[in-house]
């Protein structure tokens, strides 16, 4: 009657127990069959069940045939090749959201060959789902994906108009030098504020940030705050607008104008200003300058704080700016009180008997000075400072002040140091920048080195601007240990470099192409 | 224009000739004159240094050293002046005492335009603390006239203390010569300060082993 039994053997004296293979017959069709909790055979559930009902056979996706990227919804546009990892990625997120509703889950996927120029895209999927009680069935189910052509948003602004920008923010310094620009230059690097930028160019008295968003604008305008003594005014202008649907196309403009007031500088107080500063100077020298400037009286070594505010309020221009400085060299230092230390700075009054280097040879004049470089210099040192003796002022509160106060002959600003051309074993980046005609002027370039000379020798002096900023290592330095001894011009510790990330041939050819798109935007 | 009253001005200097003439010495007797001040801050108000040169030379035998290049060295031996070249300056190796010694042996210093722009860094501030920093002499003018030149002029320098003293002339001049380098050192003193007379508290004339006579 059991199919599967066996009877015992009849000669054999060991007792051998009793096997059965439990069979059931299908419900459905009557075969015998394993049991399971359906108590139906797999023909007749696949039969019953389809596990793919629901899931869609056809999808689209968007292609752009310009950078041969497809569109992951809303608006980020991602790279793949044909038949790539990525692109099966792209088509699967397609499919997430119904596999989900339906409760299929998905193990394997693969693609179906079709033709390099065809418009289709074949998957073959190999879904699971549980059906009845714990059984799990398992089918392929093929989806096709047509693909539809549409220009990404850079490729069809960089079709339609390659200088389309949304936002500039137009930062503007109204000195004769640059040296701020260099400056913020490395910061904006440093922090990743101008990554965003659709380019950046180089304008009369300042530099021009163009965006594709407002908040990117918005967001460089903030950071610029923090770090530097700014004024900010902003302006939108009406491009284009759609009276049916309210929609309106701006261009935002913000105007970033920076003080002008720089480090080194040498300011003349009004009197009121003098009065209002708690009897500061009237003759003080700009020592630093964040979002507040840091003003040096050198007779004195007291420094007050002026925000931007009340910057405004008085402001007062530079008298004489560090292009104007004019090396002398210490005869004598006297030392009249002990080393401190201001702000994190350290100053000692001394009095100091200087004479113009270029006055050595010609004729006898000598000045005694104060200044508060008492802790740096020595008899023999060369320094450099403002000739307040021979200098011709074009300043009213400085006429004023020299009437009322007997002013020093001269104001010690810094010690200086040989100049020699010499390589450097670091290195900074640079922002890329186009130049506008108007700078192609004859000299001007000349004058660009030399500012961005005189940037890496000041960093090389003065360490404390240069923990804000990334040093690299440069790769093409060869020691020079020659020139190297008894040099006591101050370097830069190799500790403080950072290395420089070089692609390996892979990803050079790879960023030879980004340069290539980018080229294209640009041009 | 001038509060210095030429009556008392001359009638101390007379009195100063007599004196010397009364008791004689067996050198020539310097005359000096003294200066106080009033109304001035050492550490608050600026230093002031000045030279002027005065229309009789006050010290004739004064010593002076010629550091200088080949040609000056060669005229200095001319004159029979002291001098020293650059390798002799660079033996001494900034040794304090050694300029110390070569100050203190010297009244004034020339220096030719080349070795004055290396003094600063072989002798170190030696001889500028002793108020001795090399006059500087190129070679258009005279060497001779340059030495009288500098043992014309006179030098005004205030330091830490309020008051300062210069040699005007010598027992050997004549009443109407020592008059006027007075006049012209006192005059280019009162320019020198800010407040003019009202810095001025006392005028003293003295000769070496003399009386002290005041002026104003």
């Amino acid at each position: 009657m059991l199919p599967g039994s066996a009877a015992p053997a009849a000669g054999s004296g060991m007792f051998v127990p009793t096997q059965t293979v439990g069979t059931v017959l299908c419900c459905i069709c009557g075969v015998a069959m394993q049991p399971n909790p359906a108590n139906m055979c797999a023909r007749c559930i696949r039969a019953r069940v389809d596990i793919t009902e629901g899931v869609p056979r056809h999808a689209a996706v968007v292609y752009c045939p310009d950078c041969t990227s497809y569109l992951q919804p809303p608006r980020s546009w991602l790279r793949a090749g044909p038949e790539s990892p990525e692109l099966m990625q792209i088509l699967l997120r397609r499919l997430n959201r119904p596999l989900a509703r339906l409760r299929v889950s998905l193990s394997a996927a693969e693609f179906v060959f079709s033709e390099p120029h065809s418009k289709r895209l074949r998957l073959k999927l190999r879904l699971r789902r549980e059906v009845f009680n714990a059984v799990v069935l398992e089918q392929t189910h093929p989806v096709e994906f047509t693909v539809h052509d549409r220009l990404c948003d850079a490729c069809a602004r960089a079709q339609s108009n390659p200088d389309q920008w949304v936002a500039v923010v137009q930062l503007r310094q109204h000195v004769p030098h640059r040296r701020t620009f260099l400056y913020l230059e490395q910061l904006l690097l440093k922090h990743g504020q101008a990554s965003l930028a659709l380019r950046v160019a180089a304008a009369p008295g300042g530099l021009d940030f163009f965006f594709g968003s407002r908040s990117h604008a918005a967001r460089l305008v903030d950071f610029l705050a923090t770090v530097a003594p700014v004024q900010t005014q902003t302006a939108k202008q009406l491009v284009s607008h759609d009276t049916k649907s309210n929609v309106y196309n701006y261009k935002h403009t913000f105007s970033v104008e920076i003080c002008p007031i720089c480090r080194e500088d040498l300011i003349a107080l009004s009197p009121q200003v003098s009065r209002d500063l708690g009897g500061l100077g009237p003759i003080v020298l700009c020592i630093k300058v964040t979002n507040a400037i840091a003003l040096l009286d050198p007779l004195t070594l007291r420094v007050h704080h002026l925000e931007e505010k009340k910057y405004r309020v008085y402001n007062f221009k530079a008298a004489l700016t560090s292009k104007q400085l004019v090396e002398y060299i210490v005869l004598d230092i006297e030392h009249e009180s002990p080393e401190i230390t201001i702000d994190g700075s350290r100053y000692q009054l001394a009095y100091a008997q200087v004479a113009r280097v270029s006055d050595f040879g010609k004729n006898d004049t000598m000045f005694t000075v104060r200044t508060h470089l008492g802790h740096l210099l020595n008899p023999g040192d060369l320094a450099l400072g403002y000739d307040l003796y021979g200098a011709n002022l074009n300043d009213d509160d400085m006429d004023t002040a020299m009437m009322r106060h007997s002013l020093p002959e001269v104001i010690l600003v810094k010690k200086s140091f040989a100049k020699r051309p010499r390589t450097r074993r670091w290195k900074l980046k640079r922002l890329p920048m186009e130049e506008d005609a108007v700078n192609k002027a004859k000299g001007e370039l000349e004058k660009r080195a030399d500012e961005y000379e005189e940037f890496l020798r000041d960093l090389e002096h003065n360490s404390d601007i240069r923990f804000q900023i990334d040093l690299y290592k440069d790769e093409d330095y060869r020691s020079e240990m020659a020139s190297t001894i008894g040099d006591d011009v101050p370097t830069v510790p190799i500790e403080e470099l950072i290395e420089d990330l070089s692609l390996g041939d892979d990803e050079e050819e790879d960023e030879g192409g980004e340069g290539n798109q980018h080229a294209v935007m640009v041009g | 224009m001038s509060k210095l009253q030429s009556d008392a001005l001359r009638e101390a200097i007379s009195q100063i000739a007599n004196d010397s003439r009364e008791k004689q010495r067996k050198f020539v007797e310097t005359i000096e004159l003294q200066i106080g001040l009033k109304n001035y801050d050492p550490q608050k108000d600026k230093r002031f240094s000045g030279s002027v040169k005065l229309p009789h030379i006050p010290r004739p035998k004064l010593k002076v050293c010629m550091l200088g290049d080949a040609q000056h060295v060669e005229e200095a031996e001319k004159m029979g002046l002291d001098y020293m070249d650059v390798e002799a300056l660079k033996k001494m190796n900034k040794n304090k005492k050694l300029v110390k010694k070569l100050a203190k042996k010297y009244h004034a210093f020339l220096a030719s335009e080349a070795i004055i722009k290396q003094i600063p860094r072989l002798l170190g501030p030696g001889l500028n603390k002793a108020g001795k920093f090399p006059t500087l002499v190129t070679h258009q003018e005279s060497l001779e006239s340059k030495v009288n030149e500098t043992k014309a002029t006179v030098k005004f320098q205030l330091k830490k203390v309020l008051c300062m003293g210069v040699a005007v002339g010598n027992c050997a001049m004549e009443e109407k010569q020592i008059f006027q380098n007075v006049q012209m050192s006192v005059n280019f003193l009162v320019s020198l300060l800010k407040k003019n007379w009202q810095n001025v508290r006392c005028l003293y004339l003295k000769s070496t082993m003399g009386k002290v006579y005041r002026v104003f």
